[in-house]
């Protein structure tokens, strides 16, 4: 009976603890894509920051808008300058829940995450499916969606309209760590 | 030989040739910019940048700006097929700085190691957790022996 209940509290006390832990990705990778007959864009930000709360499997992303490195300099002046506007709006949120995680799992799992995605000033909500993948005991989380330009108020000058297409593809990879915070 | 308007048609051709050389040099100028020779704003210690940004005085650097700062090597990784140096910032738990170094910096990378003092400079992007910079190149480097 004793030997049941240490266990019991063993198992309590791993519970909890495994529930408060975090997790944290300090250079996730973002990258779009914008393919066009014109031309293709294409850009990346290596140094996106996340944050996963293992026991209540809320998400968290934060990236400034102006770290995307491109082909082209005069790509990244439009970008910042005109498009996304990133010295009034120079950070881009997404807070969501990853549907059904089980941070126990050492298989692959893909996952729905759903969430607010903030840019440029706009507030959408997302559903993203999303790839979960324990490698050497730390969380890859991995994906891709699309935007619309439209849709975060992003005005193209009809000069440039044909260069810039209309659904952007987005990439992520993200590789998370013990958060000792 | 040539007359007025032969010359003149020349002259307009040498002119319409030149502009759209430096149009197509500066439309694919690539998105680089090396700061070997670049003049910093500000000198700084890492400890002292990220006090700064804890203490929430985020707009204590304007983004953009070329910084030159000392400290700790944390870690060298090559996360995302990119070099990058994250330099701490006297508490190892707290903000760091993460430096996404020039590709001509490999080099210069190889004997370096963790907790080695180095000097960077490098385009402040801004501060999430970390204070942010890209187009960094070693400026200095000296070892703690």
């Amino acid at each position: 009976m004793n030997r049941l209940l240490l266990l019991f509290f063993i198992l309590l006390f791993y519970g909890i603890n495994n529930a408060q832990e975090k997790v944290i990705a300090r250079q996730g990778q973002v990258s779009f894509f914008s393919y066009t007959s014109v031309e293709h864009i294409k850009a990346e930000n290596n140094q996106v920051l996340s944050i996963i709360d293992l026991g209540t499997s809320e998400i968290a992303v934060s990236m400034l808008m102006n770290a995307f490195v491109f082909e082209k300099a005069l790509m990244r002046e439009h970008f910042n300058e005109s498009y996304v506007e990133s010295d009034i709006y120079p950070k881009a949120t997404f807070e969501g829940t990853i549907a059904d995680f089980d941070p126990n799992l050492s298989d692959g799992q893909t996952k729905i995450v759903k969430g607010v995605f903030a840019m440029h000033g706009v507030t959408k909500k997302l559903e993203i499916k999303t790839k979960i993948e324990k490698q050497q005991g730390n969380y890859v989380v991995s994906g891709t969606f699309e935007a619309l330009v439209k849709d975060y108020e992003i005005k193209i000058p009809p000069l440039l309209a044909g260069n810039i297409a209309e659904r952007i593809s987005v990439n992520f990879r993200f590789e998370y760590e013990p958060y000792e915070n | 030989m040539f007359g007025k308007t032969n010359k003149f048609l020349v002259g307009a051709l040498v002119l319409i040739l030149s502009f759209a050389m430096v149009a197509l040099y500066f439309f694919n100028k690539p998105d680089y910019v090396d700061l070997v020779e670049a003049e910093p704003e500000f000198f700084l210690n890492a400890e002292t940048l990220l006090l700064h940004f804890n203490a929430g005085d985020e707009t204590f650097l304007k983004a953009e700006s070329i910084i030159e700062f000392e400290g700790l090597i944390k870690e060298i990784n090559t996360k995302n097929n990119r070099f990058t140096i994250l330099i701490e910032g006297g508490d190892p738990k707290m903000s760091n700085i993460i430096c996404d170094m020039q590709p001509n910096q490999k080099e210069g990378l190889t004997d370096l190691e963790p907790t080695d003092t180095i000097r960077i400079k490098g385009v402040f992007k801004g501060f999430l957790k970390d204070a942010i910079f890209l187009n960094c190149v070693i400026s200095e480097r000296k070892t703690n022996e």
